[in-house]
């Protein structure tokens, strides 16, 4: 018997927009954009406003894989497809700017296949002085402007923006201005597969943290009054951030990013298959993201729960967090305790509690037919506060919020 | 109601508000290190020859038995922890939000929001 399969292509959480074919017509056109930028360590994602009125273009969230490669020489790369996923291929030129240098990148399938030098965003480097996120934002925001502006692209944009940085990178207003100083300025972008040029006049910037972003974030829309006093962790794949607020006004003392985020819990469901023995092979972590939301690995036909070991993996990582945040933050805090927080966030894809479909029953923690990271999280803080309320966020409210920012402030520019 | 805390590789019961109160403010003044490591190794130095885990419990126990606002504590292995931790599961709610269109102020009337944050 012959089976025939259906080429199938692994789509990466966010990044759906880029599996399509995007014809882009360019004007000639100037426009002033409002721009709401999350510069993450996996995804960099973009929302894009030109109008007040506008507020659906507020769903909108176009987003690039984080990690690029540095293209090396002028080779010709062919891309597999019309898709543009396969076809991240871009050029950023740079106008006065000290700190950051022409550069071609390549991402998605473009950089999987050919030479390049590889760029990450890592959990130890401030963000501030990695010229790798600046790149990304930029060029996120080229991306995010031939997308949503394909069947008449300005070549020219004018773009009033706020964005998010970990707590240490804004944690004095030096380095407030140097991060607004690096990325203001203007960015020849330029991708060899469109036929055009766009100009990026990044022109006033605002910026907050990425936990308050998502708090805020989270209020504004919901159009709910905070409570006197809340606590946010928003965990990034590299950094976890955490806020605390009291009558509106941030603690500052509450803001220190503890360095690891989602791509430790893989590290430790990774550590953990490999003690069970229930494999022959150590999965790699991209295998491990997928099963850490499907509760199983695959070995030929067969699957293999982990349940146990994504569970264990979860407590692990929780109580490391609770730990953390007591040594390094609550202790550090002075006169606050932490009984004073009625209601505790939590933002981040780490808290997605995954499908475990018929390996659900292999352990008893499993709720909903999977574990998020907020239980254990939730149940580790309790024990510093009994008497608070916890919600985990599904939403990833930042490029929400850092737009709304931008609007603000800023938001007469879209009038002119 | 009893709050566990996890200390060390123990899990301290609290079980009245004026134990938690104490234990809080240890923690509050910095002092819940200093004063887990003075009790391990007061507990160690006088149990050199056989440091088992029932020794330095009991050390513990004894010693932290002799604060009087603490003493409605008592303190358990991290294996009777696992049977509590099942009592003391947090209840977490699941909040989607809608980013969809509304309103007619358009963005003006989401900005209203930034008020209450100073």
């Amino acid at each position: 018997m012959i089976n025939t399969f259906e080429s199938t292509r692994h789509i990466a959480d966010g990044l759906a927009s880029l599996y399509r074919e995007v014809k882009v017509n360019f004007t000639n056109e100037e426009k002033n954009l409002l721009a709401g930028v999350d510069g993450g360590s996996t995804t960099t994602r973009v929302v894009l406003l030109d109008s007040m009125k506008d507020v659906k273009a507020l769903e909108e969230v176009y987003s690039i894989p984080s990690d690029f490669g540095i293209k090396e020489g002028d080779a010709i790369l062919l891309p597999q497809s019309a898709e543009l996923f396969d076809n991240m291929e871009s050029s950023v030129l740079v106008r006065n700017n000290d700190f950051l240098k022409n550069t071609k990148m390549l991402r998605g399938a473009l950089k999987q296949n050919s030479p390049c030098t590889e760029s990450h965003i890592s959990s130890i480097d401030q963000k501030l002085d990695s010229a790798g996120f600046y790149l990304n934002m930029i060029d996120a925001i080229g991306y995010a402007v031939i997308q949503k502006f394909s069947d008449a692209c300005p070549r020219v944009v004018n773009l009033y923006m706020g964005a998010s940085l970990r707590p240490n990178d804004v944690n004095t207003e030096s380095r407030r201005t140097q991060f607004i100083n690096r990325i203001k300025g203007t960015y020849i972008w330029s991708n060899p597969f469109l036929d055009g040029v766009l100009t990026i006049n990044i022109k006033r910037v605002d910026v907050q943290t990425e936990a308050e972003a998502q708090e805020k974030g989270f209020f504004l829309r919901a159009k709910q009054k905070a409570p006197v006093c809340f606590a946010t962790f928003e965990i990034g794949g590299s950094s976890i951030g955490t806020s605390i607020m009291k009558n509106g006004v941030k603690i500052d003392k509450a803001e220190k990013p503890l360095s690891y985020g989602g791509a430790q819990l893989l590290e430790i469901l990774a550590d953990n298959c490999r003690d069970s023995g229930k494999l022959d092979y150590l999965p790699s972590l991209s295998v491990l993201e997928e099963a850490i939301n499907s509760g199983y690995l695959k070995e030929g036909t067969r699957k293999i729960s982990i349940v146990k070991e994504i569970c264990d993996a979860k407590d692990k990582l929780a109580s490391q967090i609770a730990e953390d945040f007591r040594t390094e933050v609550l202790a550090k805090m002075g006169n606050f305790s932490f009984k004073e927080v009625e209601k505790v966030f939590f933002g981040g894809r780490v808290f997605k509690r995954g499908e475990f479909g018929e390996f659900a029953k292999d352990d008893p923690r499993v709720r909903a037919n999977g574990y998020s990271l907020s239980i254990p999280l939730a149940s580790e803080l309790q024990k510093l506060n009994s008497g608070f309320i916890c919600s985990v966020i599904k939403s990833n409210l930042i490029p929400f919020s850092n737009c709304l920012l931008a609007a603000k402030k800023f938001g007469q520019a879209l009038a002119e | 109601m009893s709050t566990f805390v996890s200390v060390e590789g123990y899990s301290l019961r609290l079980d009245s508000k004026e134990a938690v109160k104490r234990f809080t403010q240890l923690l509050e003044n910095d002092a819940l290190d200093d004063f887990i490591s003075d009790c391990f190794n007061q507990a160690v130095t006088n149990e050199q020859q056989s440091k088992s885990l029932d020794s330095v419990l009991v050390k513990l126990d004894e010693l932290m038995g002799k604060m009087d606002s603490l003493s409605n504590c008592s303190i358990v292995s991290n294996d009777s922890a696992e049977t509590v931790a099942e009592d003391a599961v947090a209840e977490v709610e699941e909040v989607e939000v809608d980013l969809s269109a509304d309103g007619e102020g358009g963005i003006f009337d989401l900005l209203g929001g930034f008020d209450q944050f100073k």
